[in-house]
């Protein structure tokens, strides 16, 4: 080693412990000159101007449905706030508080302002600002911002409700909010929370010591306005949302989605039942929300995206586009006729008609949904091809619809999903060709299938806001098994023995398919799918009634109300056009 | 085995100075924020539990790593050094913050920990330089082939921090590489133009980030009170009201009037509730520590440990020194914390983590096996030069107004 270099670095090391030694030496002269020489200026300042930063909430973006009507604003709401003085102080205006409303009040002495009511009444305002501050209690009003959901009930699964920032999750959003927030909980409130909430502002207040305000504005110009959070235009239409739910039967549990068969915008998405999301912004209701978690018919849940059921016969059209594009029927072939049971083995499958329906091909088959054809057509085509279609129709996967909770996949079971349990025959697909066994979807995964059946296999993706995501094409089947399964679907609702003849609308036509499905309850699941026009589809439409016994009785009627609504609104949108080009001056006139 | 000698003595003092800081960080931490911590999470103690789980297991971490060999740093200090330059990257692709992207963050199933790699890179990068300065030694006062290569790792390391950006950081870590270039023999003029070459890169990114821009204005401007310039004038007249013994613990007023009391200001706010005394104390320490740091450098057996105790001095000295001139209002904003004292985790972990590297130099004075000098790759001194040096050293530090009695 060279001793000259090791003597150089000594060297250098000295020199810089010198450097750092001088260095806070300097800090401490200045800490001195700080703390003692001009500390009196300081304290003396410090007693008489103290300036607070204060933070102005950004008003939340609203929700609008296509038209602009409103389904999520802002209200103004009051509370009281006690400026923080000494623990005697603070005690005698809590008590006046307590004394004037009556009311407990919870007090911590944590911070320099102490929230003590949130959301009072009219009537505690004015007692406050009259009464109480009239008599120097150093209490005051604060409005903040409130959300209030006008169509309560009818939009509560879509536009979700607010609720107050949870400490793990204040925890990771450090800075952006205070505990004590409202950030959407669920809904359209949750996933758009980030272009909903805008930036909040800065504005300044002066204090004396005590923390008493002296000026609320004292730099103008140094505040920063809040900016406001975005709109959202949704894709509903709240006149076909209405149709929706009044159709629906007031007693029975379910749902109805509608969607643009051609781009996938939700027109409407129904969950029965509902319940008022008002509760949940509110701090006056805290029983009425205990009342609707703990309800045993699960109000909260959105049955469109997370209600898992049996599909039943609705199903049947994937196992006909599997055969037809597997060449095992096409359009006139039969199968043995149908006597109302068919024995596999010592496995008896019935169909719907005791009395069985004779010898039908494809169409009659799906117009009457019978069973017993599509179990002989089970045995041949094999859970694999079945499978595949299945999966290309998007069951068992989530549409990816932008909404909170997160939707359900459903469940198509595969071979290997059989063997798992009870190991594999060809009885379980003669099940699942008919939506039943294993098979559970969401009545959204329905709506879209729908929408494919009526556009030729485009495949879209159901959104409430923003540009329709990218569709996807249904790949290997024919333009004819896709008029095929159309014209089997028109049938079903203007055939002679069609099973969703209430599904019929004056000045549409309509085509669907009926189910009726076997699930946990006492009575079947009814189902209808539909979409229309049937020669330009546009809204495709599932609907599912709980307990609701016979698809082509409960459910079509309800399908029907939303084609309805639909045409309806189609026709008011036309006249308003008209209208408008009738006021618009002719040039030259 | 002699377990008071002087080298284990300053060892255990670095170690017991470590626990005493962090000691008043949590007690500061807790003060400062718990009024913020109550509006916010409705828990005084939010920032007090947090701090006390991370102070806990640094010093765990600090007593493990003083009993690890020196030579496992020097093996390490180059795949770290890639490991860390990963980790940049991570973040300004995944990073999250507010301003700046300098967290990673990391799901586990029971909490969510974010890390920041830039403070990770300060440690690192010391190793790194500590072990370059060995090993190419002569090279050093060579601009082509000693220093030029150095100064690109660097540039790449400081480049990625800016990136985030984090200014603040980066000027940290830029000047304690250049203190370590400068002890291992660079010259003087050459690290003269590598400063003023890095004058452009600091101005760009003042200009191009508002943020940085406007702390800058307001540091240059009038004394405006409020706007950017709020939390320095809030820090000064905390330290102001602070007096000779301060308002009392827990009795600060000011806490109220800061974002943020618990983190970059921390300083301030033990100036307001334990006075020029509190202040004094903590400047004490810190002095202390580089009396120590500085003093196990000059005594290291090899010639690694000599440098790695004196970059992670200097890492240390570097930090509080610009911490403490930026709440006493002596340069602008930078965003960095005071080490051991302010509220955070990696910052804390790192450091703690220098101080335990620190005192195993101090230990491999002691350490005469044979079997670890021929295991590590640490090139050891010649006994006898070692000895000759030692004597030349002690006479000479001795001089120093040294808080312990040289044997
Ligand atoms: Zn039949």
């Amino acid at each position: 080693m060279d001793p000259e270099i090791l003597e150089d670095w000594d060297r250098r090391l000295r020199g810089l412990l010198v450097a750092v030694c001088l260095l806070f030496a300097v800090l401490f002269l200045r800490l001195f000159h700080l703390q003692i020489t001009t500390a009196a200026d300081y304290a003396k300042e410090s007693e008489d101007n103290r300036i607070a930063q204060r933070r102005v909430k950004a008003p939340r973006g609203l929700i609008v449905d296509r038209d602009d009507e409103v389904l999520a604003r802002n209200r103004a709401s009051y509370s009281i706030s006690l400026i923080r003085g000494s623990t005697e102080d603070d005690a005698r205006s809590v008590a006046a508080l307590e004394e004037a409303i009556g009311e407990p009040v919870s007090y911590s002495r944590r911070s320099a302002s102490v929230r003590l009511k949130r959301d009072v009444d009219f009537q505690t305002v004015a007692l406050v600002e009259e009464r109480l501050r009239g008599d120097g209690f150093p209490l005051h009003v604060d409005i903040e911002p409130q959300r209030d959901y006008p169509y309560g009930e009818l939009t509560a699964h879509i536009i979700g409700y607010m609720g107050e920032l949870r400490e793990e999750e204040a925890a990771s959003a450090t800075g952006r909010y205070l505990l004590g927030d409202y950030v959407g909980k669920t809904g359209l409130e949750k996933v758009y929370e980030d272009s909903l909430r805008g930036v909040d502002g800065v504005s300044y207040v002066e204090m004396d010591a005590r923390l008493r305000i002296k000026d609320e504005h004292p730099f103008p110009d140094r505040e920063q306005a809040p900016i406001p959070g975005h709109d959202l235009r949704l894709t509903l239409d709240l006149d076909i949302q209405r149709a929706a739910a009044q159709a629906m039967p007031d007693t029975l549990a379910g749902s109805v989605v509608a969607i643009d068969a051609r781009t996938g915008a939700v027109l409407a998405m129904v969950s029965h039942p509902s319940f008022d999301p008002n509760v949940f912004v509110s701090y006056r209701a805290q029983d009425e929300r205990r009342q609707i978690v703990q309800d045993s018919h699960r109000p909260l849940l959105n049955r469109a995206v997370s209600g898992l059921y049996p599909p039943g016969s609705t199903l049947k059209l994937v196992g006909a586009v599997a055969a037809l594009e597997a060449g095992i029927t096409d359009t006139l072939s039969t199968f043995e006729a149908c006597a109302g049971s068919l024995q596999v083995g010592d496995v008896v499958f019935r169909c719907n008609n005791r009395d069985g329906h004779g010898e039908l091909n494809l169409l009659d088959a799906t117009a009457s949904s019978c069973n017993i054809y599509f179990n002989h057509l089970a045995l041949i085509l094999g859970i694999e091809t079945w499978h595949e279609y299945g999966r290309r129709f998007g069951f068992g996967i989530s549409t990816g619809i932008d909404l909170d909770p997160e939707e359900q996949p459903g469940l198509l079971p595969d071979r290997q999903y059989h063997i798992e349990r009870e190991g594999w025959v060809t009885g379980h697909l003669m099940n699942l060709v008919i939506g039943q066994g294993y098979m559970l979807v969401t009545p959204l995964q329905v709506a879209r299938y729908a929408a494919a059946l009526g556009n030729g296999g485009v495949l879209v993706t159901p959104h409430f806001y923003g540009e329709a995501p990218p569709t996807q094409q249904i790949e290997g089947v024919s333009p004819e098994t896709w008029e095929t399964v159309r014209l089997g679907m028109h049938r079903v609702v203007y055939g002679e023995n069609g099973t969703g003849r209430r599904a019929r609308v004056a000045g549409i036509e309509v085509a669907g398919k009926s189910g009726t499905a076997q699930g946990p309850r006492t009575n079947d699941d009814a189902w209808f799918v539909a979409f229309a026009p049937y020669d330009d589809p546009q809204i495709a439409v599932a609907v599912v009634v709980e307990d609701g016994g016979g698809g082509g009785a409960t459910a079509a009627p309800v399908a029907g109300a939303v084609i309805r609504a639909y045409l309806e609104d189609q026709a008011r949108r036309q006249q308003a056009v008209s209208a408008e080009t009738l006021q618009t001056p002719e040039p030259g006139s | 085995m002699s377990t008071s000698s002087p080298a284990e003595r300053a060892a255990r003092q670095v170690l017991l100075i470590a626990v005493v800081l962090v000691g008043i960080g949590v007690v500061m931490v807790y003060s400062s924020s718990s009024a913020l911590a109550g509006t916010r999470f409705h828990d005084a103690g939010f920032f007090l539990h947090r701090q006390l789980l991370r102070a806990a297991f640094g010093l765990l971490i600090m007593f493990a790593i003083s009993r690890v060999p020196l030579g496992w740093w020097r093996r390490l200090a180059r795949p770290l050094l890639i490991g860390v330059i990963g980790l940049l990257v991570l973040v300004l692709l995944f990073g999250e913050g507010k301003g700046a992207q300098r967290w990673l963050p990391f799901r586990l199933p029971v909490a969510q920990i974010t890390f920041q790699p830039s403070e990770f890179a300060k440690l690192v990068l010391v190793l790194y330089l500590a072990d370059v300065m060995v090993r190419h030694r002569e090279l050093m006062t060579d601009w082509q082939h000693g220093l030029l290569p150095r100064l690109l790792i660097i540039a790449i390391v400081l480049g990625l921090i800016v990136l985030q950006p984090d200014l603040g950081t980066a000027l940290a870590i830029g000047t304690i590489a250049l203190f370590m270039l400068w002890i291992g023999g660079a010259r003087p003029a050459h690290l003269a133009c590598v400063g003023i070459a890095g004058l452009p890169v600091i101005m760009v990114s003042v200009l191009t980030s508002p943020y940085q821009l406007q702390r800058l204005l307001t540091f240059f401007g009038d004394a405006d009170p409020q706007g950017a310039g709020f939390q320095i004038a809030q820090a000064e007249l905390a330290l102001g009201s602070g007096g000779w013994v301060g308002v009392g613990l827990g009795n600060s007023m000011q806490k109220y009037f800061l974002p943020e009391p618990h983190t970059d200001f921390v300083f301030a706010f033990a100036g307001e509730e334990l006075g020029l005394f509190g202040t004094l104390s903590i400047i004490g320490l810190f002095i202390a520590l580089a009396l120590h740091g500085f003093r196990i450098a000059a005594g290291a057996r090899s010639d690694f440990g000599f440098s790695t105790a004196a970059g992670v001095t200097m890492m240390i000295s570097v930090c509080a020194l610009l911490n403490v001139a930026v709440a006493t209002g002596l340069a602008p904003t930078t965003g960095l914390p005071l080490p051991f004292i302010s509220y955070g985790g990696s910052a804390l972990l790192w450091n703690l983590c220098g101080l335990g590297i620190l005192s195993a130099v101090a230990r491999e004075q002691e350490d005469k096996s044979g079997m670890r000098a021929a295991l590590s790759p640490v090139t050891w001194r010649p006994a006898a030069d070692h000895r000759h040096a030692h004597s030349r050293r002690r006479r000479r530090w001795s001089v120093l107004p040294l808080p312990w009695s040289p044997r």
